[in-house]
C-alpha cells in the first residue's frame, strides 16, 4: 500500500486521475483505499513527494515485516 | 559522475522557468531546464481525467498582455480563446457587463443610493489618478471610509479574491491599485482548447528548436557553489546523479525551496529573515466538474456574496474539445475565509459545495465531480501574496528566483511569472554573453 505523508500533502488532487485503479480520492487530503496495487505511478506525479510506499506491513499476528 | 555544461540551468518547468528558458535560448544562451515530475508546467498543466482536460491550477491565462507578448517575442504559438466579458451574480440577479462603465453599473446594482456610487467611484479615480493609498491599510478598510454597504464591499471581495487569491481585508489597498494600473485588473483572459499545458509546451518547442534542452523526471539534489557563487547543480536523471555545470542558475522551485537546495548555512541571514517575514503562500480552492447540460449563459460568472465560491468558469462553451462530446466542463474558484494558515480544508470544501448546490439547483443529479483541489503551503495558489514577493535576485551570486514567489508589485498569476522571468533574463544578459 501507498501511504500519504501527513504534513506534506496539500490536497492538490494531482494523484487522483493518474491512478489506474481509481484508488485515490482527495478532499483536502489524499486518501488511498485497498484497490491500490502498489504500481507507484502516483509517487511519480506528486509534486511534493507526499506519497510513499509503506515500509512496514502488519501481518495477521500483529508482527511487523520489512 | 557525468558532467554537462550550460550557460543557464533552470530548475523547474513552471511558467516562470519555461518563460526564462524560452527567452534565454531564443537569445542564444545554452539552456537546460530540469523538471522533477514526468509532466511539464507545474501548476500550469493538464491532467486528462474521464475524457476531460482538467487543470493542475491555471484556469484562464491573460490575453493581450505581457504573457501573450512573451509568446510573440519568442515565436511560440499562443493557443488561447477569449472568454469574453463576465456576468456577475449579485443579490440573486445576473448582471451582464457592458463594454464600458462596467464598475459603475455593478456598483449601481448594489445600492439604491446614486450618491454612494459616486462617492466610491470618486475615491477610486482619485487613487488611480493621483496616488495609491497606503500599503498599511487593507483594501476593505480603505473602502470602508467611503461605504459600509456589504454588497459593494462584496463586489470588491469577489474581484480581488478571484484574481489575486487573497481576501479584501488581507490585500494592501496600494497593491490593488498597482494591479489595476499594471495589469488593468486582468480584464481579458481566455481558455486553452488543448488545456493549460499547451502554454509550457509551446515554450518547450521554442527551447528545443533553439538548441536548449528539457529533462523531465530529473530532480535537483542540490545547487552547487564555487567560492560562494552558484555554478550548477547535482541533478538525478535515470537513476544517475549528474553534475550539471552552468554559469547561471535560475530556480522556479519557489524561494523557500531554493534556499533548501542551496543550503541554509550558505545564505545571508538577513535574506532568511526577510523570507520568513515576507513570503506567505496564497490559498485557493478549485472544484472541477462535468455536466450533461450547460449551466451558465455566459463563459464565466463572478459570484458576489456567496459563502466561499467567487467565480465559475465554463470553458467548454468556447473550447468544446476540452470535454467529451455533449458534456460540459466547469470549474469553481473559491477563497478560504482567511489566507493565513492553517487551512481547514474539509470545512472550507463543505462550504464551497453548499454554494454550488445553491447556485445550481439539481447540482447533485446533473454533475459529476472530477477534482477537488486545495492549493496552499508548498503547492499554493501563488508562492506569495500579491505585494509580498521577494526579489528575483538571491544573495548567492548567479542564483535567481523566478515565478509567483518573486512577483513584481501589482502583478499576479501568469503575468507575474512572465515579468519575473523578464527581470531575470535582463540581468543575465547584462552579466554574460551567450557562448554559442
Amino acid at each position: 500500500m501507498i501511504e500519504v505523508i501527513e504534513g506534506l500533502c496539500t490536497g492538490c488532487a494531482t494523484c487522483v486521475p493518474v491512478c489506474p485503479e481509481e484508488a485515490i480520492s482527495c478532499f483536502g487530503f489524499a486518501r488511498i483505499d485497498d484497490r491500490c496495487t502498489d504500481c507507484l505511478i502516483c509517487l511519480e506525479f506528486c509534486p511534493l513527494g507526499a506519497l510513499e510506499k509503506k515500509k512496514v506491513q502488519r501481518e495477521g499476528h500483529g508482527q511487523a515485516r520489512l | 559522475m557525468v558532467k554537462q555544461d550550460y550557460d543557464v540551468l533552470v530548475i523547474g518547468s513552471g511558467m516562470g522557468g519555461m518563460s526564462s528558458a524560452a527567452l534565454l535560448t531564443h537569445a542564444g544562451y545554452r539552456s537546460l531546464v530540469v523538471e522533477k515530475l514526468p509532466r511539464i508546467g507545474g501548476r500550469c498543466s493538464t491532467i486528462e481525467y474521464k475524457g476531460v482536460k482538467c487543470t493542475t491550477g491555471v484556469i484562464g491565462p491573460e490575453m493581450g498582455g505581457v504573457l501573450e507578448k512573451l509568446f510573440q517575442d519568442v515565436g511560440a504559438e499562443f493557443d488561447v480563446r477569449p472568454a469574453g466579458p463576465p456576468h456577475y451574480l449579485i443579490k440573486g440577479k445576473i448582471l451582464k457587463m457592458p463594454p464600458k462603465g462596467g464598475l459603475r453599473t455593478l456598483l449601481a446594482s448594489a445600492t439604491n443610493d446614486p450618491s454612494e456610487v459616486e462617492r466610491v467611484m470618486e475615491a477610486l479615480s482619485k487613487a488611480l489618478g493621483w496616488s495609491e493609498p497606503s500599503k498599511a491599510i487593507s483594501l476593505r478598510d480603505w473602502l470602508l471610509q467611503y461605504t459600509q454597504n456589504e454588497a459593494i464591499l462584496g463586489i470588491f471581495q469577489t474581484m480581488v479574491s478571484a484574481a489575486m487569491l487573497v481576501n479584501a481585508d488581507e490585500l494592501p489597498a496600494q497593491e490593488y491599485f498597482l494591479f489595476l494600473k499594471k495589469l488593468g485588473g486582468y480584464r481579458e483572459f481566455g481558455y486553452c482548447p488543448k488545456g493549460s499545458i499547451s502554454l509550457p509546451e509551446a515554450l518547450s518547442k521554442v527551447i528545443q528548436r533553439s538548441g536548449g534542452e528539457l529533462w523531465t523526471r530529473s530532480p535537483v539534489k542540490r545547487i552547487l557553489l564555487e567560492n560562494g557563487v552558484a555554478c550548477g547543480a547535482i541533478v538525478e536523471r535515470e537513476g544517475v546523479e549528474r553534475e550539471v555545470k552552468a554559469s547561471m542558475v535560475v530556480s522556479n522551485a519557489g524561494p523557500k525551496k531554493t534556499v533548501e537546495l542551496v543550503g541554509k548555512k550558505n545564505v545571508d541571514k538577513g535574506y532568511l529573515k526577510e523570507l520568513e517575514e515576507t513570503v506567505r503562500p496564497a490559498m485557493v480552492i478549485c472544484i472541477q466538474w462535468m455536466t450533461d447540460r450547460p449551466v451558465l449563459e455566459g463563459n464565466y460568472l463572478l459570484v458576489v456574496g456567496a459563502r466561499r465560491v467567487n467565480a465559475i468558469f465554463q470553458p467548454t462553451k468556447v473550447c468544446p474539445e476540452i470535454a467529451p462530446a455533449g458534456k460540459h466542463f466547469l470549474l469553481a474558484g473559491a477563497a478560504p475565509v482567511s489566507s493565513v494558515p492553517p487551512l481547514h480544508a474539509e470545512k472550507e470544501i463543505e462550504l464551497c459545495m453548499a454554494d454550488l448546490k445553491e447556485l445550481f439547483p439539481g447540482f447533485d443529479q446533473h454533475s459529476e465531480i472530477l477534482l477537488v483541489s486545495t492549493f496552499h503551503g508548498d503547492w499554493p495558489g501563488f508562492h506569495s501574496w500579491p505585494g509580498y514577493g521577494m526579489s528575483h535576485k538571491t544573495p548567492i551570486v548567479n542564483l535567481y528566483n523566478v515565478g509567483d514567489g518573486v512577483s513584481p508589485s501589482g502583478t499576479v498569476a501568469l503575468p507575474s511569472t512572465v515579468l519575473s522571468a523578464r527581470l531575470v533574463v535582463e540581468d543575465v544578459k547584462n552579466r554574460i554573453q551567450p557562448t554559442a
